[in-house]
């Protein structure tokens, strides 16, 4: 008797999240079909080739493409050594009880919660203003590498400090140096770690709109160098789509075109992290 | 390093004097607190050159911390406080400036939890000696073979050392960690608990081998198992707790504290009524 009450309460509990996890699959299934959709069927190969004309409602999106490419660039070349030497630092250097540790803890999580246009107005204030940079690539990127730090710093942080203390031990007990325990075990270890701080990081600069409206600007020409004013493809997607009149079929393409930049920089990350660290350990 | 005349003359005491042989490593007065809790309590304690010395004694009373001091391991917890000083060879290891990395390669230390690196076994032997320095493949080679022989591990082995070590099972952990504590050539081994979890056939395995070792290691070892300190050992440390912290009750020869113990907490633990 109590068994098959208990057998039925397991059945339902499975059918509820099946049911759950079917109806959520489905909803992402229809949004990503709803955005890709009218994209993929009209795009051309010379959509990526050749340069925006009549402010987007033509031609292709080649200049934008580079200037995303290149904002994102900057912002993780700054990014992730500084980001990867501060969660080294809190977790080597500092206890988590420390007064310093906690107090920069507790505000890359208030950082990480702060509005982007905010940002993008720091961003402007400092980079474009006071350090002279102007409307730039640079700027754009800078800005972006102070909003994604805190995320990829906790990520990083939380997946070292989830590696046994055991390890750190014994390597200590065999006279391993903090570096060589850092290069060979610990940052391999926390591969996982640095790939969801990595990937939530370039998601959030891919998708930065409202930052970069007041750092690296509009312009939708090609740059000539990093220091030039340049579009990226999400200003591009709210440009077309909020500006400019009859720019909606090509604000699509542009939305097909992020997706499919998320997937290729997100596969490049875990590739990288894999060839580069991962490969030291062994786990099984 | 020691000078090689004071090893000399230290290796002449000891010859002279066998009945009252000179302590290798001594604690003096030797504390240990965590942040909120004390760990141990003024031990001064010998360990002699080339003997097993066996630390027993019920959980809690410091033992592992006790181990932890005496490489300087202690060091890495956080909020730890140490206080006394220990002596090598007669010089002063808590120095400050005093080289751990040094210090580390001479005290070698096996964990209670058999802790082998997430690499392959060959690896695991040879990076701790890659850092301190040996970078000779053919050495790299022949130590490999020699600490996995020394540990009766080669033959399990020598067809799979580019496989993981965590494909291992316990015992055969426990033996690679302590190969790969032997290829640094150290001259004291610290041994916390290292057979408490493995299987029993493991642990008689480990327990041969400690034996085997203290031919040419200073052994400290600690054990739960009072019949394990009683066949291996060749002195024992009985440490309980006393007003909160661990303390030394009790220290002398193997068969002195078994037969003939002078306090009656020895007596009451190795006859089994406490602890
Ligand atoms: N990392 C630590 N932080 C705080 N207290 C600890 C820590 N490790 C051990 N202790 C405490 O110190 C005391 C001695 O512990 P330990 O040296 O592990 O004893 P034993 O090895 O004899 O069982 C225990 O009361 C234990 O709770
Ligand atoms: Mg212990």
């Amino acid at each position: 008797m109590i068994k098959s009450a208990q057998s039925k309460v397991e059945y339902l509990v499975t059918y509820i999240v099946w049911g759950l996890s079917i109806l959520l699959l489905l909803s992402m299934i229809f949004l990503i079909y709803k955005m890709v959709g009218p994209g993929f069927s009209t795009i051309r190969w010379d959509y990526f080739l050749s340069e925006p004309l009549n402010s987007g409602r033509s031609g292709g999106i080649s200049s934008i493409l580079i200037s995303t490419l290149l904002i994102v660039g900057v912002c993780l070349f700054v990014a992730i050594p500084i980001g990867l030497g501060t969660a080294i630092w809190l977790t080597e250097f500092t206890t988590s009880q420390s007064f310093l540790g906690q107090n920069i803890r507790r505000s890359l999580d208030i950082l990480a919660g702060v509005p982007s246009i905010v940002f993008g107005l720091f961003g402007n204030a400092l980079f474009c203003r006071y350090l002279g940079l102007g409307f730039s690539i640079i700027s754009g990127g800078l800005t972006l590498a102070c909003m994604v730090l805190p995320i990829l710093i906790r990520s990083i942080e939380v997946g070292i400090r989830s590696i046994p203390s055991e390890h750190r031990f014994s390597a200590s007990a065999l006279g391993l140096s903090t570096f060589s325990q850092l290069y060979h075990l610990i940052l391999p270890l926390a591969v996982p770690g640095i790939v969801v701080g990595l990937v939530l990081g370039i998601g959030r600069a891919v998708a930065e709109t409202a930052a970069l409206v007041f750092t690296s600007g509009y312009v939708d020409r090609m740059p000539s160098s990093i220091s030039d004013s340049g579009r990226s493809l999400s200003v591009h997607i709210y440009d077309l789509s909020m500006n400019v009149p009859g720019g909606e079929s090509n604000a699509y393409k542009s939305v097909f075109v992020i997706l499919i930049l998320l997937f290729f920089l997100n596969t490049l990350t875990m590739f990288l992290a894999d060839r580069l660290l991962a490969r030291k350990v062994m786990n099984e | 390093m020691i000078p090689e005349n004071e090893r000399q003359i230290f290796k002449e005491n000891f010859d002279n004097q066998n009945l009252a042989p000179k302590p290798f490593l001594q604690t003096h007065e030797l504390s240990m607190s965590y942040r909120a809790k004390k760990a141990f309590h003024n031990i001064s304690m010998p360990i002699h050159f080339g003997k097993i010395t066996a630390i027993v004694g019920p959980s809690g009373c410091g033992k592992s911390s006790f181990l932890m001091c005496l490489n300087r391991l202690a060091e890495m917890i956080p909020d730890t406080q140490i206080s006394g000083h220990i002596e090598l060879d007669q010089n002063n290891l808590m120095k400050n400036g005093a080289c751990t990395v040094a210090l580390r390669k001479k005290i070698g230390m096996i964990f209670q939890k058999p802790s082998p690196f997430p690499f392959s076994i060959r690896k695991n032997i040879i990076l701790p000696l890659m850092e301190h320095g040996q970078k000779n493949r053919r050495i790299l080679n022949e130590k490999l073979e020699f600490v996995l022989k020394k540990v009766g591990l080669w033959d399990e082995v020598k067809s799979r050392l580019e496989t993981s070590a965590l494909q291992l099972s316990g015992g055969q952990q426990q033996r690679l960690c302590i190969a790969r504590a032997l290829a640094l050539e150290p001259e004291i081994l610290l041994m916390d608990e290292p057979c408490s979890a493995l299987d029993p056939l493991s642990s008689a395995v480990v327990e041969d081998l400690m034996k085997d070792l203290s031919k040419d290691y200073t052994v400290v070892v600690v054990t739960h198992n009072l019949a394990q300190a009683k066949r291996i050992a060749d002195y024992v440390a009985f440490f309980w707790v006393q007003e909160g912290a661990g303390s030394l009750i009790e220290f002398g020869p193997t068969k002195e504290i078994f037969e003939n113990p002078k306090n009656p907490l020895t007596l009451s633990y190795i006859s089994g009524f406490r602890g």
